[in-house]
């Protein structure tokens, strides 16, 4: 298992990793997952869950299997793909770091409030409509599939059988 | 032309000499003892003659005192002597003989006798002086190797002789019959002795075998030459044929007649100019557009090189440009984000200061910035090798262009090449015919100038059948049964005359198997069948007789001489020496029957004829003393006894 390492600062980091897990983009996803599970679930989104969404949604394969619709059985799916599940916690551990700042710098820019439920919508959200100036499929697809997390989280039991269902413990 | 014997002689070593000498025209008769040399009288006679062996035995008196052997012939009253040295110690007959015409007596000396004459040469003089026309007729040499035939002294003393031992012999009708060749010669002869053909018959014969032989060769080869011509024909036709295929006559001429079609063939194999393509060497033309082909490939094979070295750098480009572009997409999110955030370095939640500030706002445009700027100067360079790529892919279509050119150029020499070579074929097969239609037409012109070989058959048929109504030879056989209808005539007078067996049938003288033959109504009976030493003796001498009536009556070239060798022998046998018989004894009769028949037979003939008989009996009537030359007994011999001591005091 991989220790979860510390960032260092923004201007040591490599210019690719700064630039492919910067804390605006790896918020962004985290906050789409929020939102939407918010407006479902009429309930905070929960802490741990900011914790996966990073590590399911940036990882291709696991980005790739995921389903379709919110409305699929959780444990089915989760018994189809065990494979991509074992690896998830090293993977959640890893980006836990990014994770971590990615909620400071939305709490910072009061875009998420952090209750003791979990995260709730902030005074400033972030506009998530807004087009951007540049796109690619691939962020694209990833955008969707953090906002299919937050639906899919939301249609699913309770908090205690998704983390473990993930192997993934708080 | 009569031949006859005027006297034999011998001369001794001391140059002294021993004659018998005959009468012409009569009877002949020498007496003598056993081994006095009666039987060597024939024999010289025989040897001088020309007789290639040596055959005067006579003992060992005659060849210790001998030197010379000579007979002195009688031609119409001219002398012609001829002498023979004794035969050598080993045996072996001299070849030396001395040949003189015109001799009036025998010489007294030996002394100046010489070798003037060859065996053949004296053969030759002996046929002249008998009257034997030039009959030798040489075979043309290269069609036969048989030897030169003719009628001959030496056949015509064949009928002359008869030796002791022969005129007994129921199988020996002649002398020398039964020798190696010599019956034949007697048997092919004796139609020309009889007078059956002409003297030029043997000539003819020979001409007519020899034309006949010419003939079957001329008429084989023209067979072969009209066999050749019409073979020719058909040989014409397939060179036709072929000439066609290979485009030196035209595919729609025929020939209606041979000449025709001898014509075109000559047309055909003339020498033409040949539309030859005057050509560089293909194969080094070739050879420099292969060269050609392998530089246009490499020079190809860098451009496409370069290329992928720069379609490869664009790659990594635009690798890089979409890394970039990822990293740019994800940097915007920050314009999501209204505001800046107050104290990085504070923890929004427990206020504790974190030890790695949160990036800013800031922080991120400037990296946003920052790629932006990046990913525009990629793009601004991109162009540019986009344009060197589109450059040498331009120069790489212009390089293929060229190459597909002289990848086509070659095909198309190749195919020159093979239409060329196929060309070049052609020709190589036009002369060919040509040639064999050269060499047809040339030996078709042999053959048809063969017409001269056609005339020769002709010339040659007509001189057969010339030569063929010449000889005649049913004409000859005709007149040879009327010959021998007189021999045999005589024949049979003569047996009746002698009281012979048989001799009151018709008696014949068999020319194939040369004996007599009695015609008894049991059938035909030979000498052979006849039996009794008298009967043969008699048959012997009543067939000379008659012969030589023949002989004499048609003027025949055979000597007008019978030497008789003991014709008593039957009656009294040479080893018991009778002496003068005087007694009327059946024998006595008998003997002196034969001995009337030969004095009588040689005054009633119209041309005369001498008969020299030697024998052991002596009977005592006049007419028989009147006939005896020489009477050897009481010491007296053919050799003298002196030359006998004149060869011991020599010693």
């Amino acid at each position: 298992m991989a220790e979860a390492r510390s960032l260092l600062p923004w201007h040591n980091r490599p210019s690719e990793e700064a630039a492919l897990l910067n804390p605006a983009f790896c918020g962004e996803l985290i906050a789409r997952a929020a939102q939407e599970y918010e407006r479902l679930a009429e309930r905070p989104f929960p802490l741990p869950f900011a914790f996966l969404i990073l590590p399911l949604v940036l990882h291709l394969p696991t980005r790739q299997a995921l389903p379709g619709r919110a409305n699929t059985t959780f444990a089915t799916w989760s018994a189809d793909h065990d494979v991509l599940l074992a690896e998830l916690p090293e993977r959640a551990m890893s980006l836990r770091a990014v994770t971590r700042e990615a909620l400071l710098f939305l709490v910072q820019h009061k875009a998420l409030a952090l209750g003791p439920d979990g995260l709730s919508r902030g005074v400033s959200p972030l506009k998530l409509s807004a087009k951007l100036p540049v796109d690619s499929e691939d962020v694209a697809s990833t955008r969707r599939a953090a906002g299919l997390l937050g639906r899919w989280f939301a249609n699913q039991g309770t908090v205690t059988t998704i983390l473990q269902t993930m192997g993934v413990t708080p | 032309m009569t031949l006859q014997l005027r006297a034999i002689a011998l001369y001794s070593h001391s140059d002294e000499r021993r004659e018998v000498m005959f009468d012409l025209g009569c009877l002949n008769i020498v007496t003598g003892g056993p081994q006095t040399g009666k039987s060597s009288l024939l024999r010289i006679v025989d040897y001088c003659w020309g007789r290639s062996d040596f055959v005067v035995s006579g003992g060992g008196v005659i060849r210790d005192t001998v030197a010379w052997f000579s007979i002195l012939l009688d031609r119409d009253g001219e002398g012609i002597f001829i002498a023979r040295p004794n035969a050598e110690p080993g045996g072996r007959s001299s070849d030396e003989i001395y040949f003189q015409r015109n001799v009036a007596v025998l010489p007294d000396s030996s002394k100046g006798f010489h070798k003037n004459v060859t065996a053949d040469g004296l053969r030759d003089h002996l046929s002249i002086l008998l009257g034997i026309s030039e009959n030798v007729y040489e075979p043309d040499r290269r069609t036969t190797q048989r030897p030169a035939l003719e009628a001959s002294a030496s056949q015509a003393i064949f009928f002359c002789l008869q030796a002791q031992y022969e005129i007994a012999d129921p199988r020996l009708l002649f002398h020398r019959q039964g020798e190696d060749g010599i019956t034949a010669a007697i048997r092919d002869t004796l139609p020309y002795f009889v007078g059956a053909m002409g003297d030029d018959h043997y000539i003819n014969q020979k001409r007519y075998a020899d034309a006949r032989a010419r003939l079957r060769d001329r008429e084989r080869e023209f067979n072969d030459a009209q066999a050749l011509s019409s073979k020719a024909s058909v040989t014409a036709e397939s060179l036709l044929g072929e000439a066609k295929r290979v485009g030196l006559v035209p595919p729609d001429v025929f020939a209606d007649t041979p000449v025709q079609l001898r014509e075109i063939l000559a047309t055909a194999a003339a020498p033409r100019e040949r539309a030859y393509a005057k050509m560089d060497d293909p194969a080094a033309d070739l050879t420099d557009l292969e060269d050609r082909r392998q530089r246009l490939r490499e020079e190809l094979q860098n451009i496409r090189d370069e290329i992928g070295d720069l379609k490869r750098l664009e790659r990594e480009a635009s690798d890089y440009v979409a890394e970039a572009h990822e990293q740019q997409v994800r940097l915007s999110a920050i314009g999501l984000v209204s505001g800046e955030g107050d104290h990085p370095d504070r923890c929004p939640l427990c206020e504790s200061h974190l030890a790695t500030p949160v990036p800013s706002v800031t922080d991120i445009t400037r990296s946003l910035a920052g790629l932006g700027r990046q990913l525009n100067s990629v793009h601004r360079d991109n162009p540019r090798l986009q344009g060197r790529i589109a450059e040498l892919e331009a120069k790489r279509t212009d390089i293929e262009g060229l190459h597909r050119a002289v990848q086509s150029d070659i095909a198309a020499r190749i195919a020159d090449n093979e239409r060329l070579r196929i060309e070049q074929d052609q020709f190589t097969e036009q002369a060919r015919i040509a040639g064999r239609i050269g060499y047809y037409l040339e030996n078709v012109r042999t053959v048809t100038s063969n017409d001269g070989l056609k005339l020769e058959v002709a010339r040659l048929r007509a001189e057969v059948a010339a030569l063929e109504k010449k000889l005649d030879l049913d004409l000859l056989e005709e007149r040879l049964t009327t010959a021998l209808g007189f021999v045999g005539r005589d024949l049979t007078d003569i047996a009746g005359t002698l009281a012979l067996e048989h001799g009151n049938n018709p008696l014949r003288l068999d020319r194939r198997r040369l004996t007599v033959v009695a015609d008894t109504i049991k059938g035909p009976l030979m000498l052979p069948n006849i039996g009794s030493g008298a009967n043969w003796v008699g048959y012997h001498v009543a067939a000379h007789l008659a012969l030589h009536k023949l002989f004499r009556a048609r003027h025949r070239p055979v000597p007008a001489f019978l030497m008789l060798d003991q014709p008593s022998q039957a009656y009294y046998p040479p080893d018991r020496d009778v002496g003068e018989v005087d007694v009327h004894d059946e024998d006595q009769i008998a003997v002196t029957r034969l001995y009337q028949l030969l004095l009588d037979y040689c005054t009633t003939t119209e041309t005369p004829m001498q008969i020299i008989v030697v024998d052991h009996v002596e009977l005592l009537q006049d007419w028989f003393r009147g006939a005896m030359r020489q009477r050897w007994r009481d010491g007296i011999k053919l050799v003298p006894v002196s030359w006998l001591s004149q060869e011991v005091d020599e010693e």
